[in-house]
């Protein structure tokens, strides 16, 4: 009876976190309709990505005739118009080091992807602060390039680029719409997530200047297509993404403040380290590592180790571990793993001390 | 003909074999269908973006489902 009890309350505890997040934020000034219309905004923005962005002009720069060092740079940040969605990282992955630019940039675009993709962007910066939301775009960038380096010296003699691979040639379908057309639409949509809701009447006028551009730019399929994909992608991430709420309000009731405040609740090596492993390990779904920090942070937790789980965490489980391994074989998947975990945990604590003297 | 569907056993990889079916029954093209999960293989064939459809060992789409009519127009090629 015991058990079944002590389960029983965990459920409602749960369910009693996913009600607040999404109807009673505690937070006072954020009203919860409100983070829903800028999640809204955010997957629209995604799914415009998808349909409206030339993905195989990107995909050129990762090519096999690319330039070594700007395939880097673009795989680096690659991810906010290529990952959408998390899952659709592996299977480039696997590619790119196949296919295309080789192990090095397939590395860095696999760790920065799930880091940086507008989706997860949009929820740090709202739901955890700008802060860590900075810390973990820059950081992602950035050592996704120091460790597909790495990956690159450490392996190069045994790696051979296939001199008869012809992928890359992705066809964008043809479109009527000038550059200047598409990156103003683009701007606009942003400038709404930035504005958002908060700000209502720059955000109106943006409105109405997107339904202009619409009108004159675009065709009606290609707004249907938008809508499609937008919807698409809500169906596809949203009940995870619940799920992981429900989870994040167990986890918060389940591990108490002085577990916390004692492993991850200092900015110290070892607490950044123990972060950076927790989240090297366990399974986030597609933007669900946004409530369940932020449930640890309101519960004690640092600011950096905070950082260093949100740097390995998307970017590796063990399931990933299993696929990368199939791909790049045992011994240059451990180190890459090493290199994620002792990079994120360098990452957390540098950004943890850069917090406290901001 | 030889109609292959990559991707890593997602519902659209599914919608999309389904397409490839109904658009091969449709035109009374002889054909076998096979579905390609391993991401080894999917990689040697270029591939970024799933699901993807390879007929006869050639890469014709990927990323999206096609539809009937886009479907018919690849078998027919």
């Amino acid at each position: 009876m015991g058990i079944v009890n002590t389960v029983l309350e965990l459920i409602v505890e749960g369910l009693v976190f996913l009600r607040n997040y999404v109807f009673f934020p505690t937070d006072g000034e954020t009203f919860s309709l409100l983070r829903i219309l800028s999640l809204f905004i955010a997957f629209s923005i995604s799914g415009a990505i998808i349909v409206f962005m030339a993905q195989g002009a990107v995909l050129k720069h990762m090519g096999p005739q690319a330039k070594r060092f700007k395939s880097y740079g673009v795989a680096s940040v690659s991810g906010v118009i290529l990952a959408v969605c998390s899952c659709s990282v592996l299977p480039m992955f696997a590619s790119i080091r196949k296919k295309g630019a080789g192990l090095g940039p397939a590395i860095a675009f696999l760790f920065s992807g799930p880091a940086i993709n507008v989706l997860a962007l949009t929820l740090t910066f709202s739901d955890i602060g700008i802060d860590i939301g900075l810390a973990r775009v820059i950081l992602a960038i950035i050592l996704s390039v120091v460790i597909g380096l790495s990956m690159y010296f450490i392996f190069n003699k045994y790696e051979t680029i296939d001199p008869n691979a012809k992928m890359f040639e992705t066809q964008d379908e043809p479109t009527q719409r000038k550059a200047w057309q598409t990156a103003l639409f683009f701007l606009t949509l942003f400038m709404i997530l930035i504005f958002g809701v908060y700000r209502p009447l720059p955000t109106i006028i943006l409105v109405i200047g997107l339904i202009i551009q619409l009108g004159s730019f675009f065709t009606l399929e290609e707004i249907k297509n938008w809508g499609i994909e937008t919807l698409d992608l809500a169906k596809k991430i949203l009940p995870l993404f619940l799920v992981g709420v429900f989870l994040a309000g167990i986890i918060s009731s389940v591990i108490t403040e002085d577990m916390l405040t004692r492993f991850v609740g200092s900015n110290t090596y070892l607490s950044n380290m123990f972060a950076s492993l927790i989240g090297a390990t366990m399974y986030f779904a597609t933007l669900t590592e946004v409530p369940i920090v932020s449930a640890l942070l309101n519960n004690g937790m640092h600011r950096g180790p905070a950082t260093a789980l949100l740097l390995a965490g998307p970017s590796l489980s063990i399931p990933n571990m299993i696929i990368i391994s199939k791909v790049i074989g045992i011994k240059r998947a451990s180190t890459y793993i090493l290199l994620v975990v002792l990079l994120s945990a360098l990452g957390g604590l540098l950004a943890g001390f850069i917090y406290y003297l901001i | 003909m030889d109609i292959k569907v990559l991707g890593k056993g997602c519902k659209n990889c599914d919608k999309l074999q389904k397409v490839a079916e109904d658009a091969a029954k449709d035109l009374g093209i002889d054909y076998t269908i096979e579905k390609v999960t391993d991401i080894n293989e999917i990689a040697e064939y270029g591939v970024m973006q799933t699901p993807a459809l390879v007929i006869d060992e050639t890469l014709k789409s990927q990323g999206k489902v096609l539809s009937l009519s886009q479907m018919k127009k690849l078998l027919k090629q």
